[in-house]
């Protein structure tokens, strides 16, 4: 067994080196990895190249035909020609190669840190000893085949030392078992290590920027619950007896105290699932069950047309929402607001977009008619009045383009109001127009307030979703570690 | 094993230069929002090369590779709602303009050449050119640019003599 893997080591030590040379293409390939280096260099270093590669091959068929006659220099040589093909070394300093038809390589690239290995059975011929080459990457090579006849080789030349005496051969299951085991450690470890060099590379962090800070930073918690407009919209449903604020108040701790559980953000509990009910929930059926309509889109009809058409069912819809309407009403009247939630994917909104279209539609029903008029045209201003403190003071995405909307929709009411009464009658509007197109402020146009919560709405999310291994919980942790 | 890959720090560095570049993008002049788009996309592909070599990728996210894709893959894109902003600037732009072309008795016919009077402050936002003028439909009309409109234009009707409210409802 051992005398037949030498002779197969001899033979492809003389048979390596030759192949390029039966082949007129491989010679031609052969020759081109020399010329690969060619621009610029010296006929001395040419010749050198040259010699280095014949030198090789000819050491390589000389040790062959050696071990082949099983020479003592035949071992010798032979290790030396394997030690030749162990490196391959790439830079622009210094580039050393020496590859025949087969091996199996690992490889790594200092450049991108990519680790890897190929392997090549025929074909994979490329000689090279270059200082000061062109430029290319940096990269490593080590020749496994070649190890592992060098391992075999050695091996051989210790059986050859005098009074060397063979221990005996274990039994073949114990050496099929032990070989795999060896197989299997050695994948584990092609894998492991890459892995572990990664996991290692990736336990190291970076310090805060100002950036990070400045984004990260907790929004601050300004308006008083009594005053908060955004607080009496989620609260805007609550039964006639409640406070809205106090109902909007009562949703929100449900929430708060949800998030603030440790672990991934859980579903709503019974309580919270019962405060998300509306108790006052927006009529939108007569008494007979049919679907009344309250919203008009602009863009596909003539809403004033509309409006006076459905008036009958907007009156009904008016009576049937007599609170909420007058809650709504109170709503526009309120200076103060800010989202108070903890910014979360989970985070509940506030929802008045019936409320809202209602009470548009009322406007564009109270416009066509010049004795409603006025007092339309003062419930469009506080409307949009509204919207611009909304749209200056909310840090919410949903706010602040609900807000837009709206500014965006009493725009077409008043672009139809317009067209009513022309040239002539737009002194009657000048407040109402100095309102609804006033230039939106600096505040409104501000979007670092909404990118904020947003940066924020996502680390919490982050936070929620990737669990810490136990050395980043150790390090990342404040107060009360692992004691959750 | 996600941990595994997540930087803490690093990710909320990164974000904090996402957000830099979104914020630059959002507070910007929308004339400029190409230049100003030029530093997200920056951050996105040099973070995430998705043209790039496999083996350049796998270099980029060696690192803090769940970081990375939180910050630049799983992090919505705002634009639509920043294009809606503008657009809806450039409907009152329109009512202004409107406004103006009807204290002033502008013949429709006349309108182009009133709105390249007022195209400073009352042009196209993203463009600052004059907007454009429909004279069979006698309309103002600007074309937005984000998705969350039920139309493709936007448009306000300019009819001085005729009776406005009449060809609206046309």
């Amino acid at each position: 067994m051992k005398g037949l893997l030498q002779k197969l080591i001899a033979c492809s030590e003389i048979v390596q080196p030759l192949v390029p040379f039966l082949f007129t293409g491989d010679a031609i390939q052969a020759f081109t990895a020399l010329s690969r280096f060619e621009g610029g260099t010296l006929p001395a270093a040419r010749i050198l190249q040259l010699a280095f590669y014949i030198g090789v091959c000819v050491l390589s068929v000389v040790a062959g035909v050696q071990l082949l006659r099983a020479r003592p220099s035949g071992l010798r040589l032979s290790i030396l020609v394997q030690a030749l093909q162990v490196p391959v070394i790439n830079s622009t300093a210094f580039s050393y190669v020496v590859k025949f038809i087969c091996g199996v390589w690992v490889f790594c690239r200092f450049d991108t840190g990519f680790v890897g290995f190929h392997a090549s059975l025929i074909d994979n011929i490329e000689f090279a000893l270059i200082f000061h080459g062109e430029p290319v990457a940096p990269e490593l090579e080590i020749n496994l085949l070649a190890v592992a006849i060098i391992v075999c080789l050695l091996r051989a030349l210790r059986r050859q030392r005098p009074g060397y005496v063979e221990k005996p051969k274990p039994p073949l299951p114990r050496r099929l078992w032990r070989f795999a085991w060896r197989a299997t450690l050695v994948l584990l470890a092609l894998v492991s290590f890459p892995l572990l060099a990664l996991w290692i590379y990736n336990r190291t962090d970076e310090k805060p920027t100002a950036a990070a800070e400045r984004w990260f930073a907790p929004l601050p918690h300004q308006v008083p619950d009594a005053e908060n407009a955004w607080l009496y919209m989620l609260g805007l449903h609550a039964v006639s007896e409640e406070n809205p604020i106090a109902f909007g108040s009562k949703r929100l701790a449900a929430y708060e105290e949800r998030i603030a559980r440790p672990g991934p953000i859980q579903d709503p509990d019974p309580t919270e699932k019962a405060l998300d009910a509306d108790p006052l929930p927006f009529v939108q059926k007569d008494e007979s069950g049919h679907d009344l309509p309250y919203t008009c889109d602009s863009d596909k009809e003539d809403c004033v047309a509309w409006a006076a058409k459905n008036a009958e069912q907007l009156a009904e819809l008016e009576r049937a929402n007599t609170l909420l309407m007058q809650r709504y009403d109170t709503l526009l009247g309120m200076t103060r607001f800010e989202d108070s939630s903890t910014p979360s994917i989970a985070e509940p909104l506030p929802g008045v977009t019936h409320e809202a279209a209602l009470y548009r539609s009322l406007v564009w029903r109270d416009i066509a008619d010049p004795a409603r008029r006025p007092a339309a045209l003062q419930r469009m201003v506080r409307a949009v009045e509204f919207a611009q403190r909304q749209g200056a003071n909310a840090t919410s995405l949903q706010m602040k383009i609900f807000s837009e909307r709206t500014r965006e929709r009493y725009m077409r009411v008043l672009d139809a109001l317009i067209d009513r009464v022309g040239e002539r009658g737009l002194d009657g509007l000048h407040d109402t127009i100095d309102v609804v197109l006033r230039e939106p402020t600096a505040a409104q146009r501000e979007w670092e307030p909404t990118l904020h919560r947003e940066a924020l709405r996502l680390a919490t999310a982050t936070a929620e979703t990737i669990f810490p291994g136990p050395l980043d919980a150790w390090r990342y942790c404040t107060k009360a570690c692992f004691t959750n | 094993m996600i941990a595994q890959l997540y930087a803490p720090q690093a990710t909320r560095n990164l974000a904090g230069q996402f957000w830099d570049a979104e914020l630059a993008l959002f507070d910007g002049d929308p004339r400029e929002m190409a230049a100003l788009g030029g530093p997200v996309e920056y951050i996105i592909d040099s973070n995430m090369p998705l043209n790039a070599t496999g083996t350049e990728m796998m270099r980029r996210m060696s690192y803090n590779v769940a970081g990375k894709m939180l910050v630049v893959v799983a992090t919505p894109s705002y634009n639509d709602y920043l294009t809606f902003q503008h657009d809806s600037e450039a409907l009152r732009r329109m009512l202004l303009l409107k406004i103006e072309a009807l204290k002033e008795r502008v013949e429709p016919q006349k309108m182009p050449a009133f709105f390249v009077r007022q195209r400073g402050a009352l042009g196209d936002p993203y463009t600052g050119e004059p907007f454009a003028w429909d004279e069979a439909s006698k309309e103002i009309r600007f074309v937005p640019k984000s998705k969350k409109w039920s139309k493709n234009v936007l448009a306000t009707v300019y009819a001085p003599s005729a009776d406005a409210a009449r060809k609206r409802t046309k």
